[in-house]
């Protein structure tokens, strides 16, 4: 299985590259300008950088013709950007804002757009949210607003795509999962079996790891 | 008696803005609204205050952040207060992903989104010094379903969701009231934009279980319920308004 993951820098990604023989992610050097590399990790060995891109360049052709010419395809893609300030209404600067939703939600779009035809029919796209989405509880009102925008996002791909039987799911993780020792694991194995192709008819939903917590 | 109340509504002067303003000014509320659209405005305005109503119009940019805190500003210099914040500005498209441009997910995210932000953080703080009022955010139904507008339609309206439930977390102690308004397929120019033909309205409407369309007064019912002390204990809701359609097909 070929994996993409969308933020290299993600604490997921190093897990996923341990566990899956050959991932590749992206690995921004300026993320709000929407430039980095896409390395290839290999189990065991050192990452090799393969390609540069620019996604706000429209010019840009480069990961276009890289993928073509290498003929890679992504079964599952991992959307696992994510960006939270931690400010209330009041302290959340407008700038603040704006990089919040780059990064959270106009990333996304871009990267979909830019790696879609490379992700083949059956495939799948995940993406990672937080419980914040529902109870805007991280404390950070621009994060809440925009992994619950998110979640709509996941919503209309699991429709668009689904003529072509592609899937989008949300996994969407609690803060306190996140400081819990054994939580990245727990994270991990969701994420395993979401990716597992046994799992063909999971598709459109929001898929909470939060103990119940949003329950009450 | 009934106390009259100061009410701003952004995005007035069209759709369940313009509804929502007309059903305010009969109760005597006193309205301030806002649009991009300054020549109807000002003609809505004119026409309001020809018929003996308290009607004030300011032209409004929702995605400039100068342009609203003037809206704000100015509403607190005519009233000294704000009890009531309708949020109703919008723009919609109906596009595959594929064919969505970069300038129209940014276009349709500022507007619907950062607009919504900017007036809550221009709005909120104003609020709050005079002891608090009521918030109702036009939604769409399209952030539950993901569909009905496109990807960046459904994108900006799902955000609303989360910076709603957001405010309410901060504010709710502060005797701010806020909800959230989701209709689906509504008689207004946007059911026009995204079903421009009598044939393709049809075939909708056969799929809402109650057969019909929701109308403006539907929705004008439900944010002027949302926005009253009768729905005080309903807080950080999305109300759906959609004829059944969501979940019960």
């Amino acid at each position: 299985m070929n994996i993409l993951l969308f933020d290299a820098s993600h604490r997921i990604s190093g897990m996923m590259t341990a566990y899956y023989q050959k991932v590749y992610a992206l690995d921004f050097t300026d993320k709000l300008n929407g430039k980095g590399s896409l390395y290839q990790y290999i189990n065991g060995q050192d990452p090799v950088q393969l390609i540069t891109f620019d996604l706000l360049d429209d010019q840009d052709i480069s990961m276009e013709s890289w993928l073509n010419k290498n003929n890679i395809q992504f079964d599952t893609v991992i959307n696992n950007l994510e960006h939270l300030i931690g400010n209330t209404l009041t302290e959340t600067s407008i700038d603040e804002w704006r990089k919040s939703l780059f990064i959270n939600l106009h990333l996304p779009f871009l990267i979909i757009k830019a790696f879609i035809s490379y992700v083949p029919d059956d495939g799948q796209i995940i993406h990672i949210s937080s419980t914040a989405a529902v109870s805007g509880e991280a404390g950070d009102v621009s994060y809440a607003s925009h992994k619950s925008g998110l979640e709509s996002f996941s919503k209309s791909l699991s429709k668009e795509l689904s003529k072509r039987n592609i899937r989008s799911n949300v996994i969407s993780i609690s803060p306190k999962c996140w400081r819990k020792s054994d939580g990245a694991r727990q994270i991990i194995q969701l994420l395993k079996e979401t990716c597992n192709e046994h799992m063909s008819f999971l598709n459109g939903q929001v898929i909470t790891l939060d103990n119940g917590e949003t329950l009450s | 008696m009934r106390q009259t109340s100061v009410v701003l509504i952004i995005g007035g002067a069209a759709g369940i803005g313009q509804a929502v303003a007309e059903s305010r000014l009969k109760n005597d509320d006193k309205v301030v609204f806002t649009d991009i659209n300054a020549e109807k405005g000002h003609q809505l305005m004119t026409e309001w205050r020809d018929q003996g109503y308290e009607a004030t119009f300011i032209q409004q940019d929702v995605t400039s952040w100068k342009d609203t805190e003037k809206v704000v500003s100015e509403t607190i210099e005519l009233y000294g207060r704000m009890d009531v914040l309708i949020i109703s500005a919008g723009v919609t498209s109906q596009k595959r992903l594929e064919d969505i441009t970069v300038k129209e997910w940014r276009f349709t995210l500022d507007v619907n989104l950062t607009g919504l932000f900017y007036i809550l953080k221009a709005a909120l703080p104003e609020m709050v010094k005079s002891k608090g009022g009521s918030i109702v955010i036009v939604g769409s139904g399209s952030a539950i379903t993901g569909s009905g507008g496109g990807a960046h339609y459904a994108v900006s309206k799902g955000g609303a969701f989360g910076l709603m439930r957001a405010i309410a977390n901060e504010y709710s102690d502060q005797g701010i009231h806020i909800n959230l308004v989701a209709p689906r397929v509504i008689e207004t120019e946007m059911l026009d934009i995204l079903y421009p033909t009598e044939e393709a309205k049809e075939a909708l409407r056969q799929k809402i279980p109650i057969k019909n369309f929701g109308t403006l007064a539907d929705t004008t019912n439900a944010i002027n319920f949302l926005a009253s002390g009768e729905s005080r204990y309903i807080q950080a809701q999305v109300l759906l308004m959609d004829g059944g359609r969501t979940y019960l097909t």
